[in-house]
């Protein structure tokens, strides 16, 4: 493995620059849309509700002193998964994806190292493109496929206040790629992160570390700052043979927040740099290494207005680069504004605004595949407006509708109904009706393959958006303080999704199939003791897709990108304190198999040991795969990795 | 679903129950294993309003609760949790001192920690948070569980 140290120091300097240079970038901002902008119903806890809370969810609460309102996601009527700050904590995830397989609402598979294939409710693959990902509040996917790079997605991993998973679309606030869901990642306030913290683990197959430190000026502005580095070792193939897709990465970044009356600033920006090993030679042709590295600077701005309103408005601009030799190596420039403005005067909880949002990009061609054109400016443009009241005191409407204009389709329409019936304190009956587009990305019009005449796809001149006509319904309850549960069952119409023209060749990315996917998703929270709650999920997929008459192309509805999701899979976790500050948390997971690149179905199990001996300081033991020497979850042979079982010793320590 | 708000005192008033849970008095404070465990409040109507209505039907280990609401002149004896609201003094600094001679767990919300108190509360973007200070508990005679203090925001002398 190459020394990567003599790097890093470069990495900083590269990295101060670029954010004291763009730290003088104009900026206004503001809250970021947390599922609060989606909640569709407010609480109303009881007082006899309120007591059954434990001490963590009291603190969770927000209260409302000022006029700013309370929203419970647990009331919102939607299909909605958070994972705690404890949650992540308790598994010992050290990645962003690992820490997205604790939503029993996402179907994670890791393909090597660090590339991992995550979507809701199927159409699973590298290039996923279903789903909309957010890291406090700025996009992640890239507008080259409209999928995310995750192994270019990091933050200190102890400041994430929570994850959000949404799985159904949440197109009406969120947009164009909310089809199939929602990921919400929210990292804690400044003023949660101060003091200094540093955590250290090493492991079999990974390693890292991580410094952050918080204070507050004399002018009462909260802020953090951090440097991390991890490395992943290299996978191997079935026949044990080394894959050379060793990586490394670094990224260091800072929040600022403060508030100064009824406003709220908060400015926030993170600079990365990761890498592959050399990839070797296949006969004489060097493959280097992957390099990615990417910027980001945000800004908002929140102000409190009279009658229990609020407005809220955030700036980002982010800029990603990624050197791949075989695909291709796009330079993207993201900048994005929007605009919201929320109010509960009355009976009407009302949100309205507006966003903006402009890409330009240049893609080199890599050894198969090229853009035409290599550079491509894309604007998108939005406004949309949603207003919740009640119908009668158990009963909850929610209309809103988006209209979201983008440059290869026009305007697009994203309404959505949802009804909310409390049928009594602690148990909600929803249901609701939306409608949800993936608009075109770069790579449905402008891909070519291979990356010279004759080719075989060129591009998608006349794709269009697929669409979705989503009907769900479900059911959650809370039953007493010990025992809560959620089930949702959806139905996905789809209509327009990709597939290719037929023979002669060239072929041409076209949206010939249609057809549903109807599942369920479970999932239930069982305080048994004090000190031991198990929880447990499940989800359930059932896909039925055929071209329109008439149509065909030559790979057929059965492929990679379409077709290749696990029928059903499980989740289930035991946390327990044993005493002496000792935790131990297994958690096992189910997946049955995929059948398209066939991958079998698998059991594992992660386990974790950790000791507080004080309340600053953790040491832990996390194993991970422990049930079989190695199991593969994504891909085709026989180029397929398998994931082996790993060991993870960590120390975390905040000095007092 | 009913709209509304959770307010600041509904979630004091829940912690102010939680820490009833994770305090333990010395068996002298009670009578008998069954005599009730008194909440006084003071100058937070509020406060006193919703956990009255949060603590019928309710036990502390197997204690019932009562909640009174105190006048500045109003004796202290057999008073387990003392509650002084507001982040004026208002003569809530000569009651906290009366409460160091017996064992009572006492709970402000003024910044700074008002000293003899306790357990302070103290609003943290919205959310309610608090700081121990171990020195007046020592001194009342509690024992604090290492669970309460865990999820202290501050824990001093």
């Amino acid at each position: 493995m190459p020394d990567s140290s003599h790097r890093l120091p470069a990495l900083l300097k590269f990295a101060y620059r670029r954010v004291a240079l763009f730290i003088l970038f104009p900026i206004l901002s503001l809250g970021y849309p947390s599922l609060s902008r989606f909640a569709v119903a407010q609480s109303n806890f009881s007082q006899a509700n309120i007591a059954d809370l434990s001490l963590e969810e009291l603190m969770n609460i927000e209260v409302t002193s000022v006029s700013r309102r309370t929203e419970r996601l647990s009331e919102a009527a939607a299909s909605i998964f958070v994972i705690s700050s404890e949650d992540i904590r308790r598994s010992g995830a050290t990645t962003l994806p690992e820490i997205l397989r604790l939503a029993p609402n996402l179907q994670v598979a890791r393909i090597d190292t660090v590339q991992y294939a995550i979507t809701a409710r199927g159409f699973n693959n590298t290039i996923g493109n279903k789903l909309l990902v957010l890291l406090d509040g700025r996009t992640i996917y890239t507008p080259m496929f409209s999928g995310v790079f995750w192994e270019m997605q990091d933050t200190v991993i102890e400041d994430i206040d929570r994850v959000e998973v949404i799985s159904g679309p949440g197109a009406t606030l969120w947009g164009a790629n909310a089809v199939n869901g929602v990921i919400n990642i929210i990292t804690k306030e400044t003023s949660d992160t101060q003091g200094v913290l540093t955590a250290v683990d090493v492991g079999d197959y990974e390693r890292g570390a991580t410094f952050r430190k918080g204070g507050i000026t004399g002018n009462d502005i909260a802020f953090r700052f951090y440097g991390k580095f991890r490395e992943f070792d290299n996978t191997i193939l079935t026949d044990g043979s080394d894959v050379r897709n060793d990586w490394k990465r670094g990224q260091i970044g800072f929040r600022a927040g403060w508030t100064r009356g009824r406003q709220d600033f908060t400015i926030q920006g993170d600079a990365y740099k990761g890498e592959s090993e050399h990839r070797g030679f296949v006969g004489p042709i060097e493959i280097p290494a992957v390099k990615n590295r990417s910027l980001n600077l945000l800004g908002r701005w929140n102000r409190e207005l009279e009658n229990r309103s609020n407005v809220r408005l955030q700036v980002y601009w982010s800029q990603n680069e990624r050197d791949e030799f075989i695909l291709f190596s796009p330079k993207t420039d993201l900048f994005d504004m929007e605009f919201q403005h929320t109010s509960a005067a009355g009976r009407h909880n009302l949100v309205w605004g507006g966003g903006y949002r402009h890409a330009s990009d240049e893609v080199s061609p890599g050894a198969f595949t090229k853009y035409i054109p290599d550079k491509r400016s894309l604007n998108w443009q939005n406004v949309y407006i949603q207003d919740e009241f009640p119908l009668s005191p158990a009963l909850t409407a929610t209309l809103g509708a988006k209209l979201e204009w983008n440059e290869y389709t026009g305007m697009e329409y994203l309404p959505n109904v949802r009804l909310a019936w409390n049928v009594s304190q602690n148990h909600m009956l929803w249901t609701a009706l939306s409608r949800a587009v993936r608009a075109p990305s770069r790579f449905d019009r402008d891909v070519y393959f291979p990356e010279a005449p004759p080719f075989i796809i060129a591009g998608g001149p006349d794709f269009e958006s697929e669409v979705a006509i989503v009907a769900e319904t479900g059911y959650r309850a809370q039953i007493a303080d010990f025992l809560n549960y959620s089930i949702t069952a959806f139905y996905h119409d789809w209509d327009k999704l990709r597939s290719g023209t037929g023979l002669p060749l060239p072929a041409y990315l076209v949206n010939n199939i249609e057809g549903s996917a109807t599942g369920l998703e479970a999932w239930a929270n069982w305080r048994l003791l004090d000190n031991w709650v198990l929880s447990g999920g499940f989800s359930v997929l059932d896909k039925d897709l055929r071209f329109k008459t008439g149509t065909s192309d030559t790979v057929g509805v059965n492929n990679y990108t379409l077709h290749n999701d696990p029928d059903f899979q499980w989740v289930i976790r035991s946390s327990m304190n044993l005493g002496l500050n000792l935790e131990l948390d297994l958690f096992l997971r189910g997946v049955d198999e995929l059948t398209v690149a066939p991958v079998p179905a698998y059991t594992e199990l992660n386990m974790r040991l950790a000791w507080k001996p004080a309340d600053n300081i953790e040491f832990s033991i996390t194993g991970r795969n422990l049930l079989h020497e190695n199991h593969p979850e994504f891909g085709a042979l026989p180029l397929r990795s398998v994931i082996q079982q790993g060991i993870l010793l960590g120390v975390k320590w905040t000095p007092r | 679903m009913s709209q509304g708000d959770i307010s600041e005192y509904e979630v004091k008033a829940a912690f102010l129950h939680q820490f009833a849970i994770y305090v333990e008095w010395p068996e002298e404070t009670f009578s008998n294993p069954d005599s009730p465990l008194i909440f006084g409040i003071l100058n937070a109507d509020e406060l006193a309003d919703n956990l009255e209505q949060m603590v019928t039907d309710r036990t502390v280990k197997g204690r019932r609760i009562l909640v009174r609401r105190l006048q500045l002149d109003t004796p202290l004896s057999g008073v387990h949790v003392l509650f002084v609201g507001g982040t004026g003094s208002a003569g809530g600094e000569s009651m906290l001192a009366e409460a160091s001679s017996y064992s009572i767990l006492t709970v402000t919300e003024t910044p700074p920690h008002p000293l003899g108190s306790v357990i302070n509360f103290e609003i943290v973007n919205n959310k309610v948070r608090f700081d121990i200070a171990l020195m007046p508990a020592e001194v009342g005679n509690l024992r604090i569980s290492s669970r309460l203090l865990q999820v202290a925001q501050n824990v001093t002398n």
